[in-house]
């Protein structure tokens, strides 16, 4: 078949336009696509525990789950900028939402999970009118099963309890709680470092746990900077900005600069951590949100705001 | 023969593009959300990995008029902004206070919407979830009879780590293909973040 004379010239060089275009179109869609997200990213380095050893415990900690569950699918990846790298292991159909799991590299610990089948279970003890277990009984159930998945639940009450409904829904918002326990060290508890499990409300299922210990410790504990002068010093971003400080809730926490409000750059996603005086204040409008003075230097830290 | 061969290049080219129109904004209120940069990218990342087209709109692009204009074309929006709990608003940049009538309200977004159909709407800003106002003006509600879905916010949101952490999690989860259900989950649990709230259908996937 003659090319030229079924479509015509003028036709076979729009028709070739066309194409280039499509293919550098779907060339640029595909490049972005292949951009490592924030959170995981793939790694080459070597971690102590192998694939094989990750895949074992990834295998285990399934069948609890799901019996008869295999590893379907297996990564290494680097979590933030944490150095260390960090197994992912998945299992489940095709199509279907499935179990997760994360193992440390250097030290074959479950560091976290999302379990497709406790969602899906919540939803058929929802369906099947199951009623609420209270909190206290979610709680015990959700860390005696998180316990025997080799999850390290602290024993100590959590710092945060709260209920919540993912979907406006009586027929699929299924009921679910999150306990949250605050990072701590010397007796100064982090601002972004911390423990956690979901689990459902019906029977105490885990359907998600993370420990989220990112921050270096700081390098020092020393407070040079009173209360009253912390204020001080943040007074002139409250006046900037009309922020309504409440002095009565400042706090020394351990939180991660991020130099909002400062010459410097913001930056996200740091290890770096400083003990710092945290500073809540209202918005003018409605919000609130929180200023950090570094409890040794008087520096100013960054913060936070509500949208 | 010619028409033939002609219709099926096409077909085929056709096949090679992107079939659905979305569009995804961003806003970064005059540089003072420092997030914006990342959970813009994270949204139209996920776009480009679902294999559809966007539009993105960033900083001082991002005014009320081109926000309206925009709201009755493709099927998927993505919007951060500031919200109102008393208007149910969200702001356009040219605004700081709710009272000015800069504010984007509900009612503005229904008629600008034009009945457009959307799939999936994230309107990332405080208060766009506390009940189903919002959701409503972009069509979406639960029990609608429809597979669609809206994400926002119960209470407050902030300009910080967990809400980045939160939203590009969530989008990293839908690009994924993993249900809208399971991605806040997968988001609530990398971030800790636990006040966003769904309306209209969350158990499907891309």
């Amino acid at each position: 078949m003659n090319v030229k004379r079924v479509f015509g010239k003028k036709r076979l060089l729009v028709l070739a336009v066309v194409l280039v275009l499509a293919s550098v179109s779907l060339s640029v869609l595909i490049a972005e696509a292949d951009e490592p997200y924030f959170l995981f990213k793939p790694t080459t380095k070597t971690p102590k525990v192998d694939k094989e050893a990750a895949t074992n415990i990834a295998k285990q900690v399934f069948q609890k789950m799901r019996p008869g569950a295999v590893v379907e699918e297996i990564e290494l990846t680097q979590k933030g900028s944490l150095v260390a790298p960090i197994w992912v292991a998945r299992s489940g159909k095709k199509d279907y939402d499935k179990d997760e799991v994360e193992i440390d590299g250097a030290t074959g610990k479950l560091i976290g999970l999302l379990s497709g089948t406790a969602m899906d279970n919540a939803l058929a003890s929802l369906q099947a009118k199951h009623p609420l277990l209270p909190e206290e009984e979610v709680l015990k159930r959700a860390t005696a099963r998180g316990k025997s998945f080799g999850i390290a639940v602290p024993d100590s009450k959590p710092t945060e309890a709260t209920s919540y409904r993912q979907i406006d829904s009586e027929e699929e918002g299924t009921v679910q709680w999150m306990f949250k326990w605050a990072r701590e060290s010397r007796g100064y508890k982090y601002y972004n470092d911390w423990f956690l499990i979901i689990a459902d409300g019906y029977k105490g299922e885990i359907i998600g746990s993370n420990k989220r210990y990112e921050s270096v410790e700081p390098s020092t504990f020393a407070i040079n900077v009173s209360k009253e002068r912390a204020l001080q010093l943040a007074s002139t971003i409250s006046a900037k900005n009309g922020f309504d400080v409440r002095p009565e809730n400042a706090v020394l926490m351990i939180v991660n600069p991020n130099y909002r409000w400062t010459a410097e750059n913001f930056v996200l996603d740091t290890v770096e951590a400083r003990l710092a005086w945290v500073i809540d204040f209202k918005k003018t409008e409605e919000g609130h949100g929180s200023i950090w003075i570094d409890a040794a230097t008087g520096e100013k830290l960054g913060g936070d705001e509500t949208r | 023969m010619r028409k033939t061969a002609f219709v099926c290049m096409v077909v085929i080219i056709s096949m090679l593009l992107p079939s659905t129109a979305f569009a995804s904004y961003g806003y970064d209120y005059a540089a003072k959300f420092f997030i914006a940069p990342y959970t813009l990218k994270a949204a139209n990342d996920a776009w480009a990995k679902l294999g559809l087209t966007y539009s993105s709109y960033y900083g001082d692009n991002f005014t009320k008029s081109t926000f309206l204009a925009n709201a009755k074309y493709g099927n998927g929006v993505y919007a951060l902004a500031h919200g109102s709990l008393s208007t149910r608003s969200i702001f356009d940049g040219t605004g700081t206070l709710v009272t000015n009538g800069k504010e984007i309200t509900t009612a503005d977004i229904n008629t600008a919407r034009a009945s457009d159909w959307k799939k999936l709407v994230f309107i990332d800003a405080c208060f766009s979830s506390n009940d189903d106002k919002m959701s409503r003006a972009w069509g979406i509600f639960t029990g609608d009879g429809s597979i669609h879905a809206y994400v926002g916010w119960n209470g407050c949101s902030s300009d910080n780590q967990q809400y980045c952490d939160y939203t590009m999690t969530f989008w990293s989860s839908v690009a994924n293909k993993n249900t809208i259900s399971y991605s806040m989950s997968e988001a609530s649990r990398l971030s800790g973040v636990t006040n966003a709230r769904g309306f209209g259908s969350l158990n499907w996937r891309y």
